[in-house]
């Protein structure tokens, strides 16, 4: 395995591990105040006694405890949101490549028109519409990104109808349902786990980013991007109110993309030739 | 003689292009029977491949069925199957099961990510119900009459782990393996070595023989005509020029084309004389033609073959030709 595919995996079980076991492996409850020890820096021995390994923010909250259940906020809205919309590009990419011409230029404008929105400008609107909260982030962000997995898959189907093998499951008298989710899709699984990982990269970015403007999760939920705001005004006298979680942003993002380039290059048959 | 498995009365095939109906195939009418091979012979472009997709209805827009009757028969029906819905159940039912086909290329023809042996399962499980476990019993027993060796092992192989001959020979056990009447053969030697060829060729040659299949065969391969098929359908351009029992049509062609065709290939004897090429090229479907699809490049053309589709001449019981040459030197 190359060094970014050891890097990306890495990254993903470290944040795995950091949201599944948070309860256990974070040093304090994330939301327990302890005001008069706020704004210790990293390592030091706060009035009360209490060392916090990476500082303590206004409210005397741990930083590295906040940053560990940070990491549930993040791949529940990066999982949610590819998940859903890998589904629902996925559906639209088949229908486009398989349902004729109709159907092909419905879902082609529609993937213009959507990647032509600006995303946060549409994630806005969306939760001033429907209010801030995890589950509208995943609905913002697959609303405009099922059109990467459409595009992706609609490229996929046009190849794939070429296929011999495709014309051998109608030959066969195999129905359109069964040829598409038992031969189709894992024969497209390749290029869409490789568009998968780098979407949950963005995916990651995108809650940061929302969580910032006050628009993701609720404020006493801890997220990295959250943390990011709440430090934004100490960023001169607390240091590592900001860095930390904007560090923890950005190991995802890299875990993540690193982990994707790793798939392509595994999954590229060509290459795959070579590294033998 | 037995009545036909396979009836094609009048088939005629449209592609539409820019609003417009362009018919590729002239009204064709053929029957396949039992144990019997029927090669259709024709240079690219000629609607041999789109023949036989017709027959199992797999045409896609823009390409359809223009007219005509494919008649199927059963033990005590006949079913037109021009006459079904593509994407029917009654459709989907038909192919595999009744008709199977056999793709030119095995590299390809397989899906990449199934073990063999789940693809001929595959079909016995959807038109037999077999449960999984008698399936792969039986594509193992299957890939034993295709003559592949250690079938209990390779039952699991994936296609890549194959040679081409394998493949195609696991193409061929995946369209008997629900004892189809009709085998509908796209050049299913084209892609292979000239020695895995001729043991193929063997191979349909047994299997169509204890299986009883009616098999249309695809080709331009002269060689593999003589070697497989019964009776032989020369086309050009969308219609039968000429047709007649394997022996007297490699032995006395009639018609101009299929003598072209004949005098392009070298002797087997090893007798040395010039190749006569047919002098120019097939004209694109879209140019319609009046007459003769053939007149162009005809050497033996008259007046007449310009303006008007030449006349089906019977020179004997079982060979007739398409040529106004012949119909007024008969």
């Amino acid at each position: 395995m190359s060094s970014k595919g050891v890097i990306g995996f890495a990254i993903l079980a470290a944040m795995l591990a950091a949201a599944l076991l948070a309860r256990w492996i974070a040093p304090t409850d994330p939301n327990e105040q302890d005001i008069l020890n706020g704004l210790a820096a990293p390592f030091s021995r706060g009035e009360t006694g209490n060392v916090a390994i990476l500082g303590t923010d206004r409210l005397g909250q741990d930083v590295l405890s906040r940053i560990i259940y940070g990491a549930r906020v993040s791949l529940i809205v990066a999982f949610g949101a590819v998940g859903l919309s890998a589904v629902i590009g996925i559906a639209a990419g088949c229908v486009a490549g398989f349902m004729g011409r109709v159907a092909q230029s419905l879902v082609l404008t529609a993937t213009d028109i959507v990647l032509s929105i600006p995303f946060v400008l549409l994630a806005l609107a969306l939760i001033s519409a429907l209010g801030a909260g995890i589950v509208n982030v995943i609905v913002a962000f697959a609303m405009v990104r099922w059109a990467q997995f459409a595009r992706i898959t609609y490229a996929l189907a046009l190849e794939i109808r070429e296929r011999e093998w495709f014309q051998a499951c109608r030959a066969g008298g195999i129905g359109f349902g069964r040829t598409m989710l038992v031969h189709v899709l894992p024969n497209m699984s390749g290029p869409l786990l490789v568009v998968a990982s780098l979407e949950l990269a963005y995916a990651i970015l995108m809650e940061s980013g929302l969580s910032f403007l006050g628009l993701g999760v609720p404020p006493e939920v801890p997220s990295w991007g959250g943390m990011l705001q709440e430090g934004r005004n100490e960023m001169e006298t607390a240091w590592w109110l900001t860095t930390l979680p904007g560090t923890a942003i950005m190991l995802a993002a890299i875990g993540f993309n690193f982990l994707g380039d790793w798939l392509r290059d595994r999954l590229d048959p060509g290459l795959q030739q070579v590294l033998r | 003689m037995s009545a036909p498995v396979l009836q094609v009365e009048g088939l005629s095939i449209a592609v539409r292009r820019e609003g417009r109906r362009l018919v590729l195939t002239h009204p064709t009418n053929f029957a396949l029977r039992a144990a019997q091979t029927t090669a259709i012979v024709g240079e690219s472009g000629c609607g041999k491949s789109i023949t036989a997709l017709a027959l199992l209805n797999l045409l896609r827009p823009p390409l359809s069925i223009a007219a005509g009757r494919i008649l199927l028969r059963g033990d005590n029906e006949v079913q037109d199957i021009a006459a079904l819905d593509p994407g029917s159940p009654a459709m989907r039912d038909v192919r595999g099961r009744q008709i199977a086909m056999v793709f030119q290329d095995p590299m390809t023809a397989l899906d990449p990510v199934y073990p063999v042996g789940d693809q001929i399962a595959e079909g016995l499980r959807r038109h037999l119900n077999m449960p999984r476990a008698a399936a792969i019993e039986r594509a193992v027993t299957l890939l034993r009459q295709v003559g592949i060796a250690a079938p209990e092992k390779r039952v699991a192989d994936y296609p890549h782990q194959l040679s081409g001959g394998m493949r195609q020979r696991v193409m061929i056990a995946m369209a008997i393996a629900c004892a189809p009447r009709v085998l509908v053969a796209d050049e299913p030697t084209t892609a292979l070595d000239v020695t895995v060829q001729a043991q193929i060729l063997d191979l349909l040659r047994e299997l169509q023989a204890s299986l009883g299949m009616a098999c249309l065969f695809i080709t331009h391969d002269l060689g593999v005509v003589a070697e497989i098929a019964d009776d032989v359908i020369v086309m050009y351009r969308g219609t039968i020029v000429e047709r007649a029992p394997v022996a007297d049509l490699l032995g006395g062609p009639r018609h101009p084309y299929t003598q072209g065709l004949l005098a392009s290939l070298p002797p087997i004897d090893g007798s040395r004389r010039s190749l006569r090429p047919i002098p120019g090229q097939v004209r694109p479907p879209d140019e319609i033609a009046t007459g003769c699809p053939f007149v162009d490049r005809c050497d033996r053309a008259l007046a007449v073959c310009a303006s008007i589709p030449p006349p089906v001449v019977a020179l004997s019981a079982s060979h007739s030709a398409a040529c106004h040459a012949l119909a007024m030197a008969g």
